[in-house]
């Protein structure tokens, strides 16, 4: 994915933005695969849908091996030239330590939370049932669960693939129950690059600032989809704001806007802001041409916009209820 | 309107400080006659605090994202001033929007956090023209003032509590109840807003929210206990237990009415959540 992002922009955001975007965004787009799959193919064993992400993933791979190694070496450069040869080596291993312990401590404390509970139950039985389904009511007819959220289906869509893995790799609610966690470092590391956009001084200041706030360390030890939204919309407005002084292809603003209704799929205030500051783009950037702002309504919607408009016209109602 | 550096530090200065002064103010002396006990409890009672506390938590939910809510009204006009319009347009908006959808819900407010980071560092700690070694105070600084709200406020009364929290629940808890007891076996509940029930219990459970009463069907939602007939239709759904916590006990008196009527307690766990047994 940071491959496809760094090719798409002609190379002129940052190379290690495009990582770190890439490495965001993979989960959300192999979650947008499994909601296409299980909407217009579904009551297929979990089988079908995990082999069909596996293809999805081996078929991006192939895409970008052969410059794979290029980009890798462009990154650890990168890296090494704004840290020093001896903090490149130090830095990782320390970083890799803390996420595995954040991770164990954040997943060994119990599962609590209404919202995410309700995800999960949610996502338990799409994975029963194998479909998705776009009704004025999502009600288990079964167990009696009546699903009330009015969100994208990423999350609940986590806890299926997880039930789908755990066919064949028994990880129980792990990686569920861990997400938030591991969102909260990519969160912070992204936080870094961001900042290393202007000085280092400004890049550890971020993520001083970032670590020390209550609301993130009360968020990182709670299952919730915070940092998982969080991450995808800060990732897509670092890449916009890095993006945004040079002229570019229509490819890079439909990859852009693919991107962003990634992050919309995530949780519906992601969409609402993010449909204010594309239509204020469309005004101040595009002058509203036509050919922009068609492929970027398109970008957006196939990245998982199209969800909301469903769920408005074919299902709960959504922003009208 | 073009500010030197010093008029703008000074301009800061004074609006953090006005804004500080009045959020004390309202926070801690100003009380409202007319307000309900759960409006007391999330500090929203009477229409200013509704408002500062509510639709504008983004600019001061201090408790949870420290100085920086008060320091982003600051950065918005500096943004202003530089003719980024469409950003300062983006802000206005986002913090209606979080206002009307979040309203008190910390999350929502969160959300834009670490934007509000990037640009009030980018303000003040990148792009003034101060020399470097003030920068570095002013960064330091906002570390130091963050750190405090960080742990002076907040950090010990509930991080703490969440940490404790044991892996496994000890001692009783509900849901290992209902599974193992034979008594529950194949019975039918109705789970006030719980959906732990479903994620540990392999029982039926009805889906209600006692706050609102409202009974969760494949037909939408149904008023249960404000009903006349709510005893009927409990037992035309053949439900015999009730599933809530002490937390919802007052929110409804329909509902409270009703289980001092026609229902028993017959478990409570350690963490508060009850099993009532209906009586028909």
């Amino acid at each position: 994915m940071g491959f496809l992002i760094h090719r798409l922009s002609a190379t002129q955001v940052p190379v290690l933005s495009c990582f770190i975007s890439g490495a965001i965004f993979l989960l959300p787009i192999n979650l947008l695969v499994l909601h296409y799959l299980l909407w217009l193919w579904p009551h297929h064993p979990s089988r079908f849908y995990t082999g069909m992400l596996i293809i999805f993933n081996a078929c991006l791979y192939l895409t970008v091996v052969k410059k794979m190694k290029h980009f890798f070496l462009l990154v650890f450069t990168e890296i090494r030239l704004r840290l020093g040869s001896s903090l490149t080596m130090i830095l990782p291993v320390v970083f890799i330590l803390l996420v595995y312990t954040g991770i164990f401590l954040s997943a060994s404390k119990p599962f609590v939370e209404h919202d995410a509970m309700e995800y999960a139950v949610y996502g338990n039985s799409i994975s029963q049932k194998a479909e998705i389904i776009y009704a004025k009511h999502h009600y288990d007819q079964e167990s009696g669960f009546y699903y009330n959220g009015l969100h994208g289906y990423a999350f609940p869509l986590l806890r299926t693939l997880e039930c789908f893995i755990n066919g064949w790799l028994p990880t129980g609610d792990f990686i569920f129950r861990s997400l938030n966690a591991l969102c909260g470092f990519l969160l912070i590391l992204l936080a870094g690059i961001a900042g290393l956009s202007f000085s280092r001084r400004f890049a550890i200041w971020m993520m001083l600032c970032l670590l020390m706030s209550y609301v993130f360390i009360f968020s990182f030890f709670q299952v919730s989809v915070d940092h998982f939204r969080m991450m995808q919309l800060f990732a897509f407005a670092l890449l916009w704001y890095q993006s945004r002084n040079f002229k570019h292809t229509h490819s890079w603003y439909l990859l852009l806007c693919f991107l962003a209704g990634l992050a919309a799929f995530s949780h519906a205030l992601n969409m609402l802001l993010l449909s204010v500051f594309l239509t204020l783009e469309f005004y101040f950037l595009f002058r509203l041409h036509i050919k922009p702002v068609a492929i970027s309504i398109l970008g957006f919607s196939l990245g998982g916009a199209l969800h909301y408009f469903l769920e408005t016209f074919i299902g709960t109602g959504w922003i009208f209820q | 309107m073009d500010f030197s550096v010093k008029r703008y530090a000074i301009f800061y200065l004074l609006l953090y400080v006005a804004a500080f002064v009045l959020l004390v103010y309202f926070s801690f002396f100003f009380q409202w006659d007319f307000s309900t006990p759960d409006e007391l409890r999330r500090e929203i009672n009477g229409p200013f605090r509704k408002w500062i506390n509510g639709y504008l938590s983004l600019l001061t939910n201090t408790k949870y994202s420290g100085p920086f809510c008060l320091l982003i009204i600051p950065s918005w006009i500096y943004l202003f001033n530089r003719k980024r319009l469409e950003a300062s347009l983006f802000f206005v908006a986002a913090v209606f929007l979080i206002g009307i959808k979040g309203y008190i819900n910390y999350r929502y407010a969160y959300t834009l956090f670490p934007l509000m980071l990037f640009v009030t560092g980018y303000v003040f700690v990148e792009k003034n023209n101060m020399n470097l070694q003030w920068r570095y105070v002013i960064s330091l600084a906002l570390i130091f003032l963050h750190t405090l709200f960080f742990i002076g406020f907040e950090l010990y009364p509930k991080y703490s509590r969440r940490l404790q929290l044991p892996a496994t629940p000890s001692g009783k808890d509900v849901f290992r109840h209902i599974s193992t007891h034979k008594d529950f076996q194949g019975e039918v509940f109705l789970v006030n807003n719980l959906p732990e029930f479903y994620y540990h219990c392999k029982n039926k459970g009805y889906y209600y929210w006692c706050k609102e009463d409202e009974l969760y069907t494949a037909e939408g939602k149904k008023v249960l206990f404000n009903n006349r007939e709510s005893l009927t239709l409990l037992k035309q759904m053949n439900v015999h237990y009730i599933l809530s916590d002490t937390i919802f006990g007052k929110d409804n008196m329909g509902f409270a009415s009703f289980l001092d009527t026609h229902a028993t307690t017959i478990y409570t766990d350690s963490r508060g959540r009850i099993i009532y047994k209906v009586r028909y």
